[in-house]
């Protein structure tokens, strides 16, 4: 949808006027979701280990934004 | 697209919230252990160590899911403007904290 994905393809062509039915989005924006946690996931098992604190440290922070951007840039890729 | 969700629309939108919550205490509770607790399980309770992991494991969790939701919806924005208005009216119900 966004980032020239696959799923770009299952999206059904707009209507004239309307663009996609909320029904039609629905699909696209569950596996937008699953993606998303998937993501999250991901960022969290690699980039955090330490558990001393209950805050994330600066440098989980932009480990996580690394990963984020990564992430993303292997789906374009 | 009309900004109005009617009744049905917003019963899936809420269906698909509860299912990705489900996905994300899942995903939670599955890290945490792996993180968390020792595989040497001479006992059935949770040591204190653990206990206290866990709970800091599941703050970490839950700040990294919303600092990543809120830069991938920072990033939609920016590639989809038409969005904006929306965005502006109905803040993200789905993509967003769950606190």
């Amino acid at each position: 949808m966004l980032w020239g994905r696959s799923s770009d393809k299952k999206q059904a062509a707009p209507a004239a006027s309307e663009g996609p039915s909320f029904e039609d989005q629905l699909p696209t924006l569950r596996e937008f979701l699953r993606e998303y946690n998937r993501i999250a996931e991901v960022c969290f098992n690699d980039c955090v280990n330490d558990f001393t604190g209950r805050t994330t440290t600066t440098s989980e922070i932009s480990c996580v934004n690394n990963c984020l951007e990564k992430f993303l840039k292997v789906t374009q890729r | 697209m009309s900004n109005e969700l009617n009744s049905n629309q917003l019963q899936a939108a809420g269906e698909l919230e509860i299912e990705m919550m489900q996905d994300l205490y899942k995903r939670m509770t599955t890290a945490c252990h792996k993180k968390c607790v020792i595989p040497r399980y001479k006992d059935s309770e949770l040591t204190k160590g653990e206990s206290v992991c866990i709970d800091r494991c599941v703050a970490k969790y839950m700040d990294v899911h919303d600092r990543i939701g809120k830069h991938l919806t920072t990033m939609t924005l920016q590639q989809q403007p038409s969005l904006q208005t929306q965005q502006a009216n109905d803040p993200s119900r789905v993509v967003g904290s769950y606190k």
